[in-house]
């Protein structure tokens, strides 16, 4: 084998470890992802319609670098999958989605981070507005096997998180 | 001729199998609007699995950035006047020893639990340092408002 041959073969290896390195992923979330399994500890009745709000940055795309690829996060599509996700929600515990209702709940999208020790896990990191409150919430999902799956796991983290909370489901049930 | 290809078709893949062992990065990002001021309080949670007690190179770390108010503890130790609650995440990979493989961090407010700052540290085996430099990594673009990372 030539040294031309050689070198040819190096640069090629090379080559593709670079083109690898850079690649990008761009996956979107779906808005029907459904909401990770919790425990809603509103009493079953009547309850005065809700507006769920998100007032997520809509031009924010954050990068954040996974394995051998690059993430990038659009931050309004996770706010508006985690806003679909929590109107499917709330719908199922008999409530009803209203946009002129006067009770609402603010929905913003601050952070989405990948955490990758050898498999992804995705970090979002949320405001959520409630009666002129504003609370952070982090969710806490489980490693995935694919960055895709991962986004998607954090979306039902997400929404399982918001309806488990306790400040949140004080001021559905004006027991606050 | 048939001696090198065959060494080539072994040595390209160990190349390419090697480099990746090799991987480093830093990601960083402070949310708009919001500041690591020197004027407020600190508090580095502790987690009960880290017997390494890295909460204290955090807050070493932290004190030679300019925090001056930094304290460490577990929850039920958090003073009153807490403004910030710092919060990290090791992750330990073993390659022939022990080796912090990720470093997350991140700073959040204690009054709304808000998330104000996070940074993150990824070395694995080849490219691997100790607490104190993958510490101070994740902090460093914190603290370096210049070359802002998103």
């Amino acid at each position: 084998m030539s040294r031309r041959m050689i070198a040819a073969l190096l640069m090629l290896a090379t080559a593709l470890l670079l083109a690898g390195c850079s690649k990008q992923v761009a996956h979107q979330p779906p808005t029907d992802i459904p909401a990770a399994p919790y425990h809603f500890d509103g009493k079953s009745g009547v309850f005065e319609p809700i507006r769920i709000e998100d007032v997520t940055d809509k031009d924010l795309i954050i990068t954040s670098p996974c394995t051998d690829k690059i993430y990038k996060a659009k931050l309004s599509a996770f706010g508006e999958a985690i806003t679909s996700t929590l109107e499917h929600e709330f719908v199922k515990n008999g409530f009803q989605i209203s946009p002129q209702a006067e009770k609402v709940i603010q929905i913003e999208v601050i952070d989405v981070a990948m955490a990758w020790p050898k498999m992804p896990r995705c970090d979002i990191d949320m405001v959520i507005g409630i009666n002129g409150q504003r609370l952070g919430l982090a969710t806490n999902a489980k490693w995935s096997t694919s960055i895709e799956k991962a986004v998607d796991a954090a979306i039902a983290d997400a929404a399982s998180r918001i309806l488990s909370n306790q400040e949140v489901i004080n001021y559905l049930l004006n027991t606050q | 001729m048939k001696r090198n290809f065959f060494t080539l078709f072994f040595l390209v893949p160990a190349l390419t199998v090697t480099m990746g062992c090799s991987i480093k990065y830093t990601s960083s990002r402070i949310m708009p609007n919001a500041a690591i001021s020197p004027e407020k309080n600190y508090f580095v949670l502790c987690h009960e699995d880290d017997a390494r007690h890295i909460d204290l190179t955090l807050v070493e770390e932290m004190n030679a950035m300019g925090l001056a108010n930094v304290t460490s503890g577990f929850e039920q130790d958090m003073p009153d006047d807490t403004d910030v609650i710092v919060l990290f995440e090791d992750r330990w990979m073993w390659d022939i020893t022990n080796y912090l493989l990720m470093f997350k961090v991140q700073f959040r407010d204690a009054s709304n639990n808000i998330l104000i700052a996070r940074g993150q540290s990824v070395r694995t085996s080849l490219a691997r340092k100790s607490v104190q430099i993958m510490v101070q990594e994740a902090l460093l673009g914190l603290f370096n408002t210049e070359a802002e990372e998103v």
